[in-house]
């Protein structure tokens, strides 16, 4: 469940950050810019997904 | 440069498919049919009949899932940089007619073979729910390494796409350099058989990173390593980087030479 929310969220966020780059951003930076927000997007799947779960759950004990 | 094309990528797509099989009676059909013969290979030959098992597995449908998890994703990829070698050559007429952003013509290979993926995976699935295997949440990862995977296509495709303009042999030297790469990545095989000098080679290969991770979402239960996944992002993303901005100083003479 977390998991696909979070999944759900970071994807939703980069597309409205791109959308909004791609809008207002001079055209020849766009290509640059969209790679630059794949790989940050990519890196904080593959950097957070796997710590979520246990990190949720030390979150929820510490606040319990 | 011209705009990226939504509705070009797309139509050629669409056309990409009903070119490679017209004329026959059953058309698109044969787009699902293939893949389900792969599979059928895949899990009745080599793991049935063959007897392929995985070291320390006694599961009888292990190899089988390695295998499939495997080879469906390399097709993809391996694919997708073969067909953008020579894909400025082929399309040079549309190229010559109608200002066409040179990429967008990578885009339309690498939606196609995401496509046939697809269908492969569908058939994949039915046989994972067939055989009682159980699903985690590791599994929703699967089409973001797919996707990674596929960027770095992108950029090797782009690369080799540009150089292979000006210099016609590449197309034969990058048939020969997936070849090799296939039976470099533990894809048929699994890495513990290897000696230990080409285990240590081994971590420097992409393909090995990205197939490892299908390996053990799928077959291990586990999580991809992180590490590997986080330089190997940087580095896919880096070679696209360069293979555009390559691309983009060579342009002009791309166009002049096709």
């Amino acid at each position: 469940m977390i998991e696909t929310l979070f999944l759900i969220t970071w994807t939703a966020l980069f597309l409205m950050i791109a959308y909004m780059s791609w809008v207002k951003i001079a055209k020849h930076f766009k290509i640059y810019l969209m790679m630059l927000y794949n790989w940050l997007y990519l890196t904080g799947i593959f950097l957070m997904f796997p710590k979520l779960r246990h990190t949720v759950e030390y979150l929820y004990e510490y606040f319990a | 440069m011209a705009a990226l094309s939504a509705n070009l990528i797309w139509d050629l797509t669409k056309r990409d498919f009903s070119e490679r099989f017209a004329g026959s009676v059953l058309g698109s059909v044969w787009a699902f049919i293939w893949p389900l013969v792969n599979l059928f290979i895949y899990i009745v030959i080599f793991g049935k009949f063959m007897g392929g098992r995985l070291p320390g597995s006694s599961d009888i449908y292990a190899y089988s899932i390695y295998l499939s998890v495997g080879l469906i994703p390399w097709m993809a990829f391996s694919n997708s940089i073969s067909r953008s070698s020579t894909v400025f050559l082929d399309k040079k007429n549309i190229i010559s007619k109608i200002d066409v952003s040179l990429p967008s013509l990578l885009v339309f290979i690498n939606l196609s073979e995401t496509i046939t993926f697809i269908i492969s995976n569908v058939f994949l699935f039915a046989f994972l729910i067939a055989t009682g295997y159980e699903f985690n949440t590791k599994l929703l990862l699967f089409p973001f390494i797919f996707y990674l995977q596929q960027i770095l296509a992108f950029g090797l495709g782009l690369l080799s796409a540009t150089l292979t303009v000006f210099l016609r042999d590449l197309k034969e030297v990058v048939g020969i350099i997936l070849q090799l790469w296939f039976w470099f990545t533990p894809i048929v095989y699994v890495s513990s058989i290897l000696p230990d000098v080409v285990k240590k080679v081994l971590v420097y290969n992409p393909a090995f990173i990205i197939t490892e991770s299908y390996h053990r979402i799928f077959v291990f239960d586990d999580y991809p390593v992180i590490a590997s996944m986080i330089i190997l992002t940087a580095i896919a993303h880096f070679i696209l980087f360069v293979s555009y901005a390559m691309f983009r100083a060579l342009e002009k003479d791309v166009r002049d030479f096709l």
